[in-house]
């Protein structure tokens, strides 16, 4: 027996001790079941370390994910702010093979024959049991069309997932010419991370105020009012960002003059020298095309005590594709994804799965180099709403800190030691 | 794209190899049974609820789960946050009602600890006494 081998047993002798002794049946329904879980990022690469955590390490669970390597939305708009670089946030999936025997297939996902129970990839199908879709978001640019070809994307940056588009905002940022704009897209919620547009504003802020002092920022949202943090943003703003950040409520995009680089809103036409285009947002598209969407067509309907698709049996959503009244966080991705273990497993052992599950929320925006705020709360499901719901006590920072840039250092490294470790 | 499939193969073949081995299971058994005796005389029986005990105690295993974005896998911290694992059940407790007490609204564990019920707290305190503490 290997040394790491050993520790996994010991480990999974403790979990199982203290909670949920696996009978055998059990175990030997589980070690039969095949689980494929599409997508590695918060969701799905946490969902399959923990299938195999809680299953004892019986449950074989096939990850499927194009890239070679997880690079983190939360904490890559400090790369913007030049107080990180993009391989600090760069980190690899190796452990969740070596150490936890994931089956890692770096592979794309095509299409989901739910008749049949498989996916189809670039290198030929996987059958499964249970598939996972954790996909995350796809972009809608049917207000902007011409910010949707491939030279658009890289002119006007999307950077809402992190990787190239990253760099390449970064890279747009030094380069800006002096008093030049650097001009941001929100869109109308829901979307990924909603106090990312408003931390990202800060971070490019704060990289102009010491490169670049008669640059602005330019915000244009398309919502009537900061979405998220928003006192805290507001305050931060006035007092270190004052003349620097032109925040413009209720600014949905309609043009773009792909030339120029000129947008239009209802209320005006803007000159931007760097255009960071956020788009509206929908599920992740492999599952809108394996019709998982609801009745709008944009997000996903589950059952908040398994995450299984109201739509498809045996399939279960994870994250930002979810249709949830949550906001659409990484912790939350996480929280999800062991909910959706939790009852997968219980289901093969034959056993109910929690009622009423309960999970938190926290996270952390950065306003510089040295200081974070937040906002934390606890949901809990609620069965006549058959909803995920506030509990009491949520809140927001009193006001942003050096000990709470400690704090969302620290909840960056455990999330991804969570999910990949 | 290789090296990910060659690694994919190891880690299988290790699979098959340690659920072939009947003795590294009694070993696995034997180990189980040991912290579970362990744990009959200590504070998890005295916090332990009656007649659920019998059940596993799916929510609470997801909701401590929870907090593992900023404590860490099975309450173990990899960074400044402190580890939960092995924390003694009255020390949980006792900081789990300051802070649900506390009239710092802005904290961020004053805001957790009031979005949780006595119980749960009760609970999550001897499940992470029960954990193994970071060695």
């Amino acid at each position: 027996m290997k040394r790491r081998e050993f520790i996994n047993t010991l480990g999974a002798a403790w979990l199982g001790a203290t909670v949920w002794p696996l009978s055998t049946g059990a175990a030997r329904n589980l070690a039969r079941a095949r689980v494929v879980v599409v997508g590695a990022g918060f969701g799905g690469a946490t969902v399959a370390k923990y299938l195999r955590m809680w299953s004892d390490y019986h449950l074989p669970v096939t990850l499927i994910e194009p890239n070679a390597q997880f690079v983190s939305c939360p904490t890559s708009n400090l790369v913007l702010g030049g107080s990180m670089p993009l391989s600090a946030i760069t980190l690899p999936y190796e452990a969740l093979v070596s150490r936890h025997g994931v089956t890692l297939r770096r592979d794309t996902v095509q299409a989901v024959d739910l008749q049949k129970k498989q996916v189809r990839t670039a290198t030929g199908p996987v059958p499964y049991d249970y598939l996972v879709m954790a996909t995350g978001i796809s972009f809608d640019y049917a207000k902007v069309p011409m910010a949707q070809t491939d030279a658009a994307r890289v002119r006007f940056p999307h950077a809402w997932k992190a990787g190239e588009q990253t760099a390449n905002l970064a890279r747009q940022l030094q380069h800006m010419r002096k008093g030049g704009v650097f001009a941001i897209t929100v869109p109308e919620l829901p979307y990924r991370c909603p106090p990312g547009p408003y931390e990202r504003a800060c971070q490019v802020a704060w990289y102009l105020k010491q490169h670049n002092p008669t640059g602005k920022v330019l915000v244009l949202d398309a919502n009537p009012g900061i979405t998220s943090k928003r006192p805290l943003f507001e305050r931060n703003w006035a007092e270190h960002y004052a003349g620097l950040i032109d925040y413009q409520p209720g600014s949905v995009l309609s043009d773009i003059d792909t030339k120029t680089g000129t947008v239009k809103t209802v209320f005006g036409t803007w000159k931007t020298d760097v255009l960071n285009v956020i788009p509206p947002q929908a599920a992740g598209q492999l599952a809108r095309d394996t019709g998982l969407a609801n009745s709008e067509g944009r997000w996903c309907d589950v059952d908040f005590v398994t995450y299984e698709s109201r739509n498809a049996p045996d399939v279960h959503l994870l994250g930002d594709s979810v249709d949830s009244g949550l906001p659409k966080s990484a912790h939350i991705a996480n929280s999800q994804a062991k909910v959706c273990a939790s009852g997968i497993i219980a289901r093969l052992a034959d056993r109910q799965p929690d009622p009423l599950p309960v999970f938190a929320n926290t996270c952390y925006s950065y306003v510089d180099d040295n200081e974070a705020m937040h906002v934390a709360n606890v949901y809990r499901f609620d069965p006549v709403k058959k909803d995920m719901v506030s509990a009491e006590g949520g809140g927001l920072s009193d006001k942003p800190s050096q000990q709470e840039a400690v704090d969302a250092r620290a909840w960056a490294k455990n999330i991804w030691h969570d999910m990949l470790g | 794209m290789g090296k990910d499939k060659i690694m994919t193969e190891k880690a299988q073949t290790k699979q098959t190899v340690s659920e072939k081995a009947g003795a590294e299971r009694t070993l696995a058994l034997w180990l189980r049974l040991c912290v579970l005796a362990g744990m009959m005389g200590g504070s998890y029986q005295a916090l332990a609820q009656p007649a659920q005990s019998a059940q596993p105690d799916l929510h609470i295993r997801v909701l401590a789960a929870s907090c593992a974005a900023c404590h860490g896998t099975n309450g173990v911290s990899v960074s400044t946050t402190p580890s939960l694992a092995g924390m003694p059940a009255q020390d949980f407790l006792t900081r789990m009602t300051q802070f649900r007490d506390s009239k710092k609204t802005g904290d961020v564990m004053t805001q957790h600890a009031k979005g949780l019920t006595a119980d749960e707290i009760r609970k999550l305190a001897s499940y992470f006494a029960s954990l193994p503490p970071p060695g």
